[in-house]
């Protein structure tokens, strides 16, 4: 009998193994060395997929006169209703497209609807897309830029970039087209926002220039942005945007920050910690509480608390100890913010975990029901971080003794987010 | 002392009398009405997507035009494939995004809520058998696209891009055995809410002004944006022709700063005045 059930098992492990090696080679090789012969076999369907959610988006091409009926029921929600927009502007064609802009319908739904058109890959969707850059409502015209943008053709590329320097038209205009090309797969992309940003003059649109380039790929910017960070000319306040833009899009590694930590300029030592703070892959916590040790500039000092309330320190003692040491409401909270986050990954029991409670979430409520709107703000945001008894009762006396009923509302949010 | 030395001497006291009168000397609230701010601090973002929802309190950076948010998110029912289904999973969201202010829309740009500390349960079925699966993390982010407050209708709207999101598990009977699956969700539009109240502010700013017999203006000055009250602002500023330009740079809290152009009525004047606020440079 156990023979028999050995050599069962075999034949499954190695019916597994065969199937497992036509699956992703990536995520076979990361764990393949803790898998036992039966075991793995059993878990194989646990690997290398890639599906779609159970309640995700419309899969298949819409039927038009059923689409058509549910795009101007009045009873599905508006949000229904843009989805299904969005699947006949993917999957429609111009016949379609146009019965629906004729409809009467919310001008989101129709924005939705011309956006999406972009990314149905048909070749005539410039050219309808294109008709609507003159349409008489500013929503419309905004939505046919995002999706000339999202067409990734070169030329559709090239004619919304050229509207950057009509004379007239309006800052929601010239700025959605800057936003639009940093996201855009045109190859061309890159140069015309380079040399939209050479002519540009407006606050507003240099701004969103710069976030559009954050967006590209960091080989082709690259230059540009060394340049404007090494530029003496260049306003302090601008390097900062560019550092915490390259982090905000993922352009960059961590090492990229490095020597603007040691800038002299407080404000580019700001812009590299927030950088810090939002890179999605990467440790940088460690080097951020390093920084702190040294930085002595107060405001340069909140930015390093606000990418330490964002990535963990790794080291919540030693962060709980600079903590102590503030004395500024503002920056002793958004120092318990960050002594929060060090605590990601701790189990309950944990000492830390038990100080925080202890020390921080009383104390959070002190800063919270005394303090500025922000104060208080920033006070519930840090105990949002960490779920405790503690910090229930510190969110509870926030929620009904703060006088500033934003504040209140957001520990009654955060409560109630708690008890789920 | 001859007399026309003494006329003369009339002559400067009198002209030095009403150009001191004319001058900012007093208690000056300028009208900054149509000056709006719009604020994401306090606003809460909950919707659902893709099977999962969530809940996120905004935050507004105070040293930066950041805003980011922290909350929860959890799910039920989002995966099966008939063989592995992830019953249920929760966690921490972290928000992240730049503000910025682009004529009357205000868009929170490279907004992404990525997943932290999510754990999950389910089940994987195996010839007749049910195994208990323990999700042992959770891993990727919502990235929202175009996430506009429109300050004309008081809408806020964007588009969740189409993403993935990475679950690590092990089977409860084999807890050394990890795996992976990447689950695929479409794009979704976000919103359109309307924005709770408060989320556009105009500003108040009240003055106490002296103005120096050689045209040099100081002062203190008091500022309320919504509910940030009590922001406290030191004056500096010259007069010249009629108009004194003067700069308002916030004391406590830092990193608001304004300049103004004011008549000698303590009116603002011409079109070149600034307001600088939670990383917007607003012209009015």
């Amino acid at each position: 009998m156990a023979v028999a059930i050995a050599i069962g098992l075999l034949a499954v492990a190695f019916f597994f193994f065969f199937l497992g090696a036509s699956s992703h080679q990536k995520q076979r090789e990361s764990d393949s060395s803790l898998l036992g012969p039966d075991a793995s076999a059993e878990f194989r369907g646990f690997e290398g997929k890639e599906s779609e959610p159970t309640k995700s988006g419309l899969n298949s091409i819409p039927d038009s006169s059923v689409e058509l009926a549910k795009l101007s029921d009045p009873n599905l929600s508006i949000k229904s209703r843009i989805r299904i927009a969005q699947e006949i502007g993917r999957k429609g064609g111009i016949e379609l497209w146009r019965s629906v802009l004729t409809m009467m319908l919310p001008m989101n739904i129709r924005e939705a609807l011309l956006e999406s058109i972009g990314s149905s890959g048909r070749f005539e969707a410039s050219e309808f897309l294109r008709g609507y850059l003159g349409d008489p409502e500013q929503g419309m015209r905004r939505a046919a830029i995002r999706g000339l943008a999202a067409t990734g053709r070169e030329e559709d590329a090239q004619t919304i970039g050229s509207l950057m320097g009509k004379q007239g038209l309006a800052i929601e205009e010239s700025t959605e087209v800057a936003l639009a090309l940093g996201g855009s797969r045109a190859p061309n992309a890159t140069i015309i926002l380079l040399q939209a940003y050479s002519q540009a003059d407006r606050n507003e649109l240099v701004q969103c220039l710069i976030l559009g380039l954050a967006q590209r790929p960091f080989g082709q910017t690259e230059g540009f942005f060394q340049q404007m960070l090494s530029d003496s000319t260049t306003g302090s306040d601008r390097k900062k945007e560019v550092l915490s833009a390259l982090g905000q899009f993922d352009s960059v590694k961590e090492d990229f920050f490095a020597p603007y930590l040691q800038s002299q300029d407080p404000e580019v030592r700001s812009g590299a910690y927030l950088g810090l703070g939002v890179l999605t892959e990467g440790n940088p916590g460690p080097r951020l509480l390093m920084a702190l040790q040294s930085e002595a500039d107060p405001q340069a000092r909140l930015s390093l608390y606000e990418a330490l309330g964002m990535k963990s320190s790794g080291d919540p003692w030693a962060m709980n100890r600079i903590a102590l040491g503030e004395k500024e409401p503002i920056h002793r909270i958004l120092a318990a913010k960050a002594v929060a986050r060090s605590l990601q990954g701790r189990e309950p029991t944990d000492a830390a975990v038990v100080e925080f409670g202890r020390v921080w979430a009383p104390e959070m409520a002190r800063l919270a029901i005394e303090g500025s709107n922000t104060e208080g703000l920033q006070a519930v945001s840090a105990l949002r971080i960490r779920k405790s008894p503690e910090v229930r009762e510190a969110l509870r006396q926030i929620s009904t003794r703060s006088q500033d009923t934003k504040v209140q509302a957001a520990a009654q949010k955060a409560l109630l987010g708690m008890e789920k | 002392m001859n007399t026309k030395a003494l006329l003369l001497a009339l002559v400067f006291i009198t002209t030095s009398f009403f150009t001191s009168l004319a001058q900012l000397n007093g208690s000056y609230s300028p009208d900054l009405s149509s000056v709006e701010i719009p604020v994401f601090d306090g606003q809460d973002l909950s919707d659902t997507i893709s099977a999962t929802s969530y809940s996120i309190g905004l935050v507004q950076g105070i040293t930066s035009s950041s805003v980011t948010g922290y909350g929860t998110v959890s799910a039920s029912g989002f995966y099966d494939d008939g063989q592995l289904s992830i019953n249920s999973f929760g966690g921490g969201l972290v928000f992240t995004s730049k503000a910025t202010l682009r004529g009357s829309i205000a868009t929170l740009v490279g907004a992404k809520a990525t997943l932290s500390g999510v754990t999950g349960s389910g089940s994987y079925y195996y010839y007749g058998s049910y195994y208990s699966v323990t999700v042992s993390s959770v891993s990727g982010a919502f990235t929202i696209k175009n996430m506009n407050l429109d300050l004309q209708s008081g809408v806020i709207s964007g588009l969740v891009s189409a993403g993935s999101l990475k679950m690590s598990g092990y089977l409860d009977d084999y807890p050394n055995i990890r795996r992976s699956i990447s689950v695929r969700y479409g794009s979704e539009a976000f919103g359109p809410y309307s924005a709770p109240a408060g989320s556009v502010i105009t500003p108040l700013i009240g003055m106490d002004l002296q103005t120096s017999s050689a045209g040099v203006v100081t002062g203190t000055a008091t500022g309320t944006f919504g509910n940030y009250d009590d922001v406290a602002f030191t004056v500096k500023g010259k007069r010249k022709s009629g108009v004194s330009a003067i700069t308002l740079t916030s004391v406590n809290p830092k990193g608001i700063s304004a300049t103004m152009n004011l008549n000698d009525a303590g009116e603002i004047s011409g079109s070149k005045n600034t307001l600088k606020i939670l990383g917007y440079t607003l012209k009015y």
